[in-house]
């Protein structure tokens, strides 16, 4: 900012000026200070734990039975929870969401649009103890059935909280994204005298798909992250809802609500940050269990940061 | 031929219609059951009232929400306070005086990287912080802190954004008059910015309305009976996001029905309340 920072005559006003300047990058300094506390302190505790409990042994680890001894602390069931629940909840909301912006954008009349995005706004910042709460009043009850002793709590419950959850940033994200592209591809395309359909699937969207997918992706580092809904909804239980992760002579359930291929939907189950949360009151700062927990956030972090650099790596070779 | 391609666009366009419908129309019926089922389960205004100012109840029904209220209020001036004179000054910083530098690239990466972190980690942050190292026990400073954290890349991002937006021609106009760059700033700059920078501070409180996992093991689950009211930053705080989550995971109140759908009606009226004003404050740019 060279023209910024031309010489003012008064020194008092320079010394001033000075120190102002100094307090700016301070704040700056500050975000700086917050980000490497946090990733510091996280990591520092997360590694305690990965060096008592085996970073193999926790990570890929199928039994979580901390109490026992000797305690055992795989939580690779959970993560496989924390990342089935947020691709159902991409499925189920993402893919709707941007359907949505599609019609919306190209398709619909401007005053459509406008009603539709203030509900989405009002959705998108809506607490996610609400969502947790809807569904845990009006969904779940739907789901249970008594004769298979099933409460309706588990990984669809879960996902389906999710995406609702989900689906109305994702729309304003892509709704953002179409907007953005460029009036002359619509024009261009519709002087060929091609249909609006044929504009959009072929002018518009093809314009528009990368940041779709870093919405998308968006969506999903949201739902991986997502913590008291989830909790809400999942039942808490410490079963893989895949089939193939559950612990050698794990206690065979022989009732299954629901299931789709080897996943479990309806068995009260946790994800990584749903066990966190519920784990923490259970344990001592310091104390093995305490710092494993501290290894799986360290873990969800490591999990949001590579979906981000993901997304960052995508929108950074979008073309438009 | 081409009827028939007519035909399946025309279809086409329906079932997107549909989508859009079913989305749009779904999560506003969400909307509006809350709220109607808050009313509608709440019942009378004598109630109502009980509810909004009441202490909340562990056993006897009758309790309300009256604290958890007073709680996210208190937590979101603090939280404010904390987050956007730094936030503010980091974005004058790197809007009008930084120069690109591995500095300016490291503020930019902890932005980015705080905007990712999810929230249950800035909640053991929280945690490890105050609880565990400063010893502080649950406090509402805490869960504030947490919060303002939390909003630092959504308040920096909006404000730098604003105060780019403020045109060249006016600040060398200011300049050209004698004015320090540091004045031009607070004269000139962000005054002209202040639309962007409010819309940014009422965004902020909509999420500190919002969030509860960084505030269970910051802010707590509790109210002190004895002094709800407490303007004490020292003690600890429960929102009522955070509250509505407790009712439906751990409450064993008898009418905890009641109380949560009131409550969860009073969390969408709070964000659409959020949404109006940062609505009003966009126009007025």
């Amino acid at each position: 900012m060279t023209d910024m920072a031309r010489a003012t005559p008064n020194p008092r006003t320079r010394r001033r000026d000075a120190l102002v300047k100094v307090l700016l990058a301070g704040s700056a300094f500050v975000v700086i200070a917050v980000a490497v506390s946090i990733v510091g302190m996280i990591a520092q505790a997360g590694l305690r734990g990965f060096a008592h409990a085996g970073f193999f042994a926790s990570l890929f680890g199928l039994r979580w039975s901390p109490e026992d001894t000797p305690p055992s602390f795989g939580f690779l069931p959970y993560l496989a929870n924390t990342l089935l629940s947020a691709t159902g909840a991409v499925l189920m909301g993402a893919v709707p969401a941007m359907l949505a912006a599609v019609y919306l954008a190209e398709m619909a009349h401007a005053r459509v649009r406008r009603s539709f995005r203030s509900v989405m706004e009002v959705a998108a910042a809506l607490p996610s103890v609400v969502y947790g709460y809807i569904a845990l009043t009006y969904l779940v009850p739907r789901f249970a059935n008594p004769h298979l002793g099933c409460q309706g709590l588990g990984l669809a419950s879960a996902s389906l909280v999710l995406a609702a959850m989900i689906a109305p940033t994702i729309a304003l994200l892509s709704l953002d994204v179409l907007e953005r592209t460029p009036r002359e591809l619509r024009d261009a395309s519709s002087a060929l005298g091609v249909s609006r359909w044929h504009t959009t699937w072929h002018a518009v969207f093809p314009a528009a798909r990368r940041g779709l997918v870093v919405a998308g992706f968006f969506g999903f580092a949201r739902a991986v992250g997502e913590t008291m809904a989830v909790q809400m909804v999942a039942g808490n239980g410490r079963y893989a809802a895949l089939a193939g992760l559950r612990p050698a002579g794990a206690r065979v359930m022989d009732n299954v609500c629901a299931h789709l291929g080897p996943l479990e939907l309806f068995r009260p189950t946790s994800t990584i940050s749903t066990r966190i949360v519920m784990d923490m009151p259970e344990t001592q700062p310091g104390t093995p269990w305490n710092n494993v927990l501290f290894s799986m956030s360290l873990v969800l972090l490591c999990v949001s940061t590579l979906v981000v650099l993901i997304t960052r790596r995508i929108s950074r070779t979008a073309p438009t | 031929m081409r009827r028939a391609r007519r035909a399946l666009e025309t279809a086409g366009e329906f079932a997107l219609a549909g989508v859009a419908a079913a989305l749009g129309l779904g999560l506003l019926a969400l909307l509006v059951l809350v709220v109607w089922q808050g009313i509608a389960q709440v019942g009378t205004v004598q109630r109502a009232v009980a509810l909004l100012t009441a202490l909340p109840r562990e056993l006897e029904p009758g309790g309300g929400i009256g604290p958890q209220i007073f709680n996210t209020v208190f937590l979101a001036t603090l939280s404010t306070v904390a987050t956007v004179p730094v936030g503010v000054a980091a974005a004058a910083w790197l809007a009008r005086f930084a120069r690109q530098g591995p500095f300016v690239h490291a503020v930019r990466t902890a932005l980015d990287a705080l905007a990712t972190l999810p929230s249950i980690v800035y909640g053991l942050f929280g945690f490890l912080l105050f609880v565990v190292t400063l010893k502080l026990g649950y406090t509402v400073l805490g869960g504030a802190l947490v919060l303002a954290c939390l909003n630092l890349p959504l308040v920096v991002g909006i404000a730098e954004e604003s105060i780019r937006a403020t045109p060249r021609e006016l600040e060398d106009a200011s300049l050209a008059l004698g004015a320090s760059p540091v004045q031009t700033l607070f004269r000139v700059t962000l005054p002209h910015a202040m639309p962007g920078i409010l819309s940014a501070v009422v965004l902020a409180i909509g999420r500190v309305f919002a969030e509860s996992a960084p505030l269970v093991y910051t802010a707590g689950l509790t109210t002190d009976p004895r002094t709800p009211f407490s303007l004490s930053p020292m003690r600890s705080g429960e929102t009522l996001a955070v509250h509505l989550w407790y009712l439906n995971s751990n409450g064993v109140v008898p009418d905890r029905k009641l109380i949560a759908a009131g409550s969860a009606a009073v969390l969408v009226l709070l964000a659409v309340i959020v949404n109006l004003v940062g609505r009003r404050i966009a126009r007025v740019r």
